[in-house]
This record gives C-alpha cells, structure tokens and sequence, in this order.
C-alpha cells in the first residue's frame, strides 16, 4: 500500500470537507449576529442621521458591549462637614425649607438641595480680563478640590469652554474607566479662581455578577430620528457608560428623595455645545 | 513533501473537521431560564377555584337542626361534582321557571338541603366557564346571576336568589344529587357539627338568616404582619423579577427613605415600607370591549404568578372602568384568614388588593402586603376575649340600638325591628390597618342590613365601623 498517495488523497478529501463546513459555520453565525454591528449598517445609520443635519465626528463601536450593573448612592455631605471644609466652621447655617440648607460666609455661599445636590458660589467682585487658560483652570480646580477636601481621583473632564472672562468646566463620575451618569461637579472659573461649583456626585456601593449586553451603538444613535431637538446638531462622543437618574428614569411622581439605587448600561452621547443625552435601551 | 509533514497536515485537518462538524450540527442545551422570571411555578388554579367558591355552605337536615361551613376547600371535588350537575339540569329546555315567596323559601328550609351562599353574584354562565362544565343555554336560565343556590336532598326544584334578590324556583326533572342525600345523613348521624338555626325559626320574621343556637364561636386568634418590612434583598429583588418579568440586573432601582421604585420600560413598581405593593403598566394597548370572564382569569393569573399568592383571596368588589376608550374591570379583593373575611378597619385602603384589568390587560396592581405569623398567635392578653361571654348577633345590636336611631329610640320592640332588618351575617375579622407593623386581628361579626354593612368587635359589642 502507497501511503503517501493515500495521504494525499485524505488530505484532499479533507480539506474539502473543511472548506464546505467552513461555509456553513460562516453562514450560520451570519444568521444569527447582530447584523447592526455590520459595516453598511454603520454607514446607513450615519447617512440617516445625516439627512436629519446630525453629523457625528466619534467613533461608532462596531462590536457587542457587556458592562455590569452598579449599585450606587448619591454623594450626602453633612452641613457641619462643608462648614468645616469650606469655612472653617466660620458659615452660617439656615435650614431655608426641608429640601433646602444654605450657608454663608462673608462673599461665599453653599446650597444643598434634596440633601443630595450641593451649589457653591463666590460673590466677589469679578476680576475682568482674559479668561484663564485650560491648565490654568484646572490647576485652579484641583486646587479648590484639595483644599475642600474632595478627592478628584474619579473625576474625568467631559466639557471645557471659555466665555469672555470665565472659563466653564465639566467634570463626570468614572468607575475603573466608565462615566457614572448623570452625575456631575460643574466649575466656572475666572482669574481669580473657582467662582462656583455645582455638584451631584455618585458613590459606588457594589457592582452585580452579571454582565448586561447593551444595544448596538448605531441602534442606540437611531434613536435620535425621530427626535427633531436633536437634528442640527454635532456628536462629539459617543461612549458606554453606567447611568443612573431617578427623575428621568422614574415613571412615579417625586423621587426627589431617592438615596440610592442601580446604575444600568447605557449609552452616552454628548454633543459639540457640552449637552449630555443618556440612550439606555437594550 | 515530508512524510512527516503530510502527516501534520493530516492530523490538523482531522482536529479542524471535528471542531467545525461540532459547531454546525452539536447543539448544546441551553440552559433553562429561571422559573422566578416567568413565574410558571405558581398557577392560578387554586385561586380561580376560591375565587368561584361559595363564601359559606348552610347545611339544612330538617326544621331546627342546620349548621353552617366557611371552609369549603375540603369538599371541592363534591361541590364541583354538584355543580357540573346543576348547570347541566339548568340547560334543559323544558325547564318551569317561577317566582316564590319568602315564605315559601323558608318552609323549604326545612327539608334537607344544601344552601351556596356566593360573595360575588356570578352568572351561571361564567361559572359553566371558569368550571369548565357545558354552560346553560342563553335563552333559558343562562343569564342568571346567583347570590344563594339552594339545592333540595330529593331533587326536583332547585331555587336560585338573583342578584336583585328575587326568589327563582326552577323545576328541572330528576336531579338527585350525587351523593348528596348519603353524605348529610352521614354527618348528621355523626352529630360533629355546630348548630345553627335562623332567625324565622328563633324571632318568627321573614329572615333566612343563620346564627349559632348555643355559644359563639370565637375565630383562632391571628396576627397579621407587614410582610415587606422585613423582608430580604434577595426576596426583594426575586418580587421585583417576577413583576417586571427581567432579571434584577436590567431593572432600574431607585431607593427613598420610604420606599423602593423598580422601573423596567414602560412598567413600574413601588415597594412602600409600610406594605403596599403598587405596580403600573404604561404600554399602549387595546381593549375595546370588556369581558369579566378573560379579565378574571388574566386578573387571578397575574395574581398568582406575580406575589406567589395562590389562595387566602376573596373577591369583594366588580367595577367596569374605561381609560383611554379601553374598558375593563376593576377588581377588589380581600385577604382570608380561617376561611374568614379580613376587613381593614383605619387603613386609606378599603380593599388589601385591587387591580385593574382589560381582557389581557393588567394596566393597575395595588396590594398591601400583609400576612398572617406562622406561629400560633397568642390571644390579646390585654383584652382576652372568653368565648363565653363574646356577643352574638342579636346581642350586638342590642347593645347598639341607639346607633340606629340617631334621632331617638322609638317604643315597642326595637331589637325585633332592626332583626327583621337583617339580611345576611358573617364571622370575619378586622385588621386596625398598616400604621403598625404588627397587629391582632379582632373577631368581628359582620351584618348586612337594608341600609348598610355594618361591622361589631365579637368580643365587646363595639361598632367598629360601616362598609
């Protein structure tokens, strides 16, 4: 017996046998894939938006996204805790209404609303000029943040923006790489240093075991075509992120209330003028 | 090429065709999702069974000797049986449908007999429905609607009560009872029963209603508690899959200082910390014609696959409700306890359970979550009730006459006139409501009367209130 012929001949007949079986091992997952990851479902769905005057300048992820849900609690600061971080323990203290607290010291004043949702603000005189520079102002905010006593190690910025003599930044929540929304500490800054600051932060408590697939991105951005507030306008970026809102998301009267709860999946967009728009459908 | 080569070759292509033949033809099983999401663990049918159970059974041997059952559970198999019998015969067509008197009825009273005393009046038809049995034909009896069914030992007549209280005798050819006749004689020569007997016999007035002969029996006590006060996470979140139908991971949470908010697309849930469930559906949706008998069952359905709760329901309200040019039901239901109605007494809520439903519909869910201790509840020890000194019916409202006539309490025998003004009463208890955590339960004699329900503590006399 001719061994080597016969390995030819076996080699052949399987090599064929593995093309065919290729071929249908292709057309199965074909079939069942999410046919919006695809390149012309990417292309479709730019030109859409497109024809509606939505341009998007980020990158549209062509792949499967799982994240885990979050259970966080919003940040809740104590009124003696900000006299003592923001003046010394020098403020007055005036419980205003039972959803509101504010404090004073000569020019500065903080709100805190709903417990949760913490307004600072300097009166003094505004310094005119030039606008600080982008490393200006956010040395003059990690600055602010030290010496307050906030740590600003999960915090990103999302927004910066100069306005005649003020410059206005955003920043977001992150939790190992992905924007906590809608959570945020807002700065304008002038020369002089931080003029206000305006906070609703939130605090991871666990993470779930399970992973949550969320919808392709190009589903999620169709969403905005039958949305004309939103035609017109420039997607700046476009990102995975935990999202957790009980006004937008509650369905029940006044959850002004709520101290904790699950952060879902979701997709975040924010477009060229700093608005934030959160998709979370699945 | 390298003998050794061609083998490789060989051996790659054999490892790659069983790779790529397990791909195309191997399925693996997937695994099965979890029965707490779909809720397929828990069935309504027991529900649906209570719920068309009559609330009492008055068994009548002869003249004087009767007794009364609130559990009707252990004999459904007969009451089926009865029942299947009963609406069979009411089909025939050449049935004799006529009117009777009172007095009529109360001789009848007399012979030995079973009496179905229903909550809720429900038509002949869709009880042919919800028991699965051959419905009655439309145009002879099917639109009866049936408060009281009387069911003669010896056959011959049945006689329903409508629920505009008209007395219909229907005399159908035969109908003997399946073993009717054998089981009463069984238990009244066994003598385990209570005794009861009506106030035509005891007052001599025109009242089919049954009270004990000897002492009151006083309800097993019973304590009820909120039960999402202390419950687990875990539990919690197992509840909250089972309303919003995904898993915990997908649902929004949102908690308050008084209660926890779950949100999943357009439906939403709300636990308060003081018990009350409330669930809402805002999908779109199409119901253009009500139907009690889909509604029910997709109500009981709901019921029963979402809160686990299988039986302990008692129907006590029907109202037809429209929104949206859809139209469906709203229905009340109350808790049970021993076979017993349990009324809320200082609560918001008149009813533990209400939901409203189109067809299939479920747009509405309010429950206040309260269920009874495992343990056996001791008796108050600060007020004990001794079951020989707790009021009857007739006691109650002597003791309350005055309530009845705000404007002065006229001469002559006003005890008789506000008896003969009785139409039904029942053993319930009372439950002070949900501004404590944990609360006794006070037996209570429940009387129907022409002007209204009213509701007495069994231990002391007191009104406690009006339903």
């Amino acid at each position: 017996m001719d061994w080597s012929k016969s390995k030819n001949v076996l080699i052949f007949a399987l090599l064929i046998t593995n093309i065919i079986l290729l071929f249908f091992v292709y057309r199965d997952q074909r079939a069942i894939g999410d046919g919006t990851l695809t390149r012309s479902f990417v292309q479709d769905t730019i030109k859409m938006l497109e024809e509606k005057d939505i341009h998007i300048d980020a990158k549209i992820p062509r792949r499967n996204i799982k994240l885990n849900s979050l259970s966080v609690e919003f940040e809740k600061k104590t009124p003696e805790e900000l006299n003592q971080g923001f003046f010394d323990n020098k403020g007055t203290v005036l419980r205003v209404a039972k959803d509101l607290i504010k404090m004073d010291y000569k020019n500065e004043s903080i709100s805190i609303v709903n417990n949760r949702r913490i307004l600072y603000e300097n009166r003094r005189k505004s310094p005119g000029g030039k606008a600080p520079s982008k490393e200006e102002s956010l040395n003059m905010v990690q600055e602010f943040l030290r010496t307050r006593d906030y740590p600003d190690g999960d915090m990103i910025l999302t927004f910066y923006k100069k306005e005649k003599d003020q410059a206005f930044l955003e920043y977001s929540k992150t939790y190992e790489e992905v924007l906590v929304e809608s959570s945020y500490t807002n700065f304008v800054v002038d020369k002089d240093g931080v003029r206000s600051m305006d906070r609703l932060w939130l605090n991871v408590i666990e993470i779930s075991n399970n992973d949550i697939a969320l919808a392709s991105a190009p589903k999620a951005l169709l969403s905005f075509l039958d949305q004309p507030k939103y035609y017109h306008r420039r997607i700046e970026t476009l990102d995975p992120c935990y999202y957790f809102n009980p006004e937008e998301q509650g369905y029940v009267e006044d959850l002004t209330k709520a101290r904790q709860g699950r952060a879902i999946p979701a997709w975040r967009v924010q477009f060229q003028d700093g608005e934030k728009v959160v998709i979370d459908i699945y | 090429m390298k003998e050794s080569i061609k083998t490789f070759v060989l051996l790659t292509l054999s490892i790659s065709l069983i790779f790529l033949a397990s791909l195309v033809w191997v399925k693996f099983p997937k695994k099965p999702e979890s029965p707490s999401v779909n809720g397929s663990e828990f069935s309504s049918t027991y529900l649906e069974r209570e719920i068309l159970s009559p609330k009492k059974l008055i068994v009548n041997f002869s003249h004087g000797e009767h007794t009364l059952f609130y559990e009707i559970e252990p004999m459904w198999k007969e009451y089926y049986n009865w029942m299947e019998d009963f609406l069979v015969l009411l089909g025939d067509e050449d049935n004799q449908i006529e009117k009777i008197t009172q007095e009529e009825y109360l001789k009848a009273q007399d012979e030995m007999s079973l009496v179905f005393v229903y909550d809720y009046p429900w038509s002949t038809r869709i009880l042919g429905n919800l028991l699965n049995v051959e419905k009655p034909k439309e145009k002879n009896t099917g639109a009866f609607k049936i408060e009281t069914l009387y069911l003669p030992v010896k056959g011959g007549f049945i006689i329903l009560i409508n629920e505009n209280k008209e007395l219909i005798k229907v005399s159908i050819k035969h109908g003997k009872f399946q073993e009717i006749e054998e089981r009463l004689e069984d238990l009244y020569d066994s003598k385990r029963y209570r005794n009861y007997e009506n106030f035509w016999e005891k007052y001599k007035v025109l009242t089919n209603v049954y009270v004990p002969k000897l002492t009151v029996t006083l309800p097993r006590p019973v304590i009820y508690r909120n039960e999402l006060a202390k419950m687990e996470k875990t539990y919690r979140n197992d509840l909250a899959e089972r309303f919003l139908g995904r898993d915990i991971d997908y649902i929004r949470e949102i908690i308050e200082d008084s209660g926890t908010t779950y949100v999943y697309e357009a439906r939403n849930l709300r636990f308060h910390d003081d018990g009350l469930i409330e669930y809402q559906n805002l999908e779109e949706f199409e119901s253009k014609e009500e139907n009690l008998f889909v509604s029910l069952q997709t109500a009981l359905d709901f019921i029963a696959t979402r809160t686990g709760i299988n039986t302990g329901l008692v129907l006590s309200q029907v109202e037809r409700i429209s929104t949206k040019g859809n139209s469906g039901y709203r229905l009340d239901f109350n808790l049970k306890e021993n076979d017993k109605e349990v009324l809320l007494q200082k609560d918001p809520l008149e009813h533990y359970m209400s939901i409203e439903v189109y067809n299939q519909n479920v747009a509405k869910f309010q429950f206040l979550y309260r269920k009874a201790m495992d343990t056996n509840a001791p008796k108050d020890p600060a007020a004990p009730i001794l079951e020989d000194q707790a009021f009857s019916p007739s006691g109650v409202l002597e003791q309350n006459v005055p309530m009845f006539y705000p404007n002065g309490t006229p001469d002559g025998d006003v005890l008789l006139e506000l008896i003969q003004r009785v139409e039904d009463v029942d053993v319930i208890y009372v439950d002070p409501g949900r501004e404590e955590e944990m609360t006794t339960l006070l037996p209570a004699w429940k009387i129907k009367m022409d002007t209204g329900t009213y509701i007495f503590h069994m231990g002391n006399g007191e009104f406690l209130m009006e339903r």
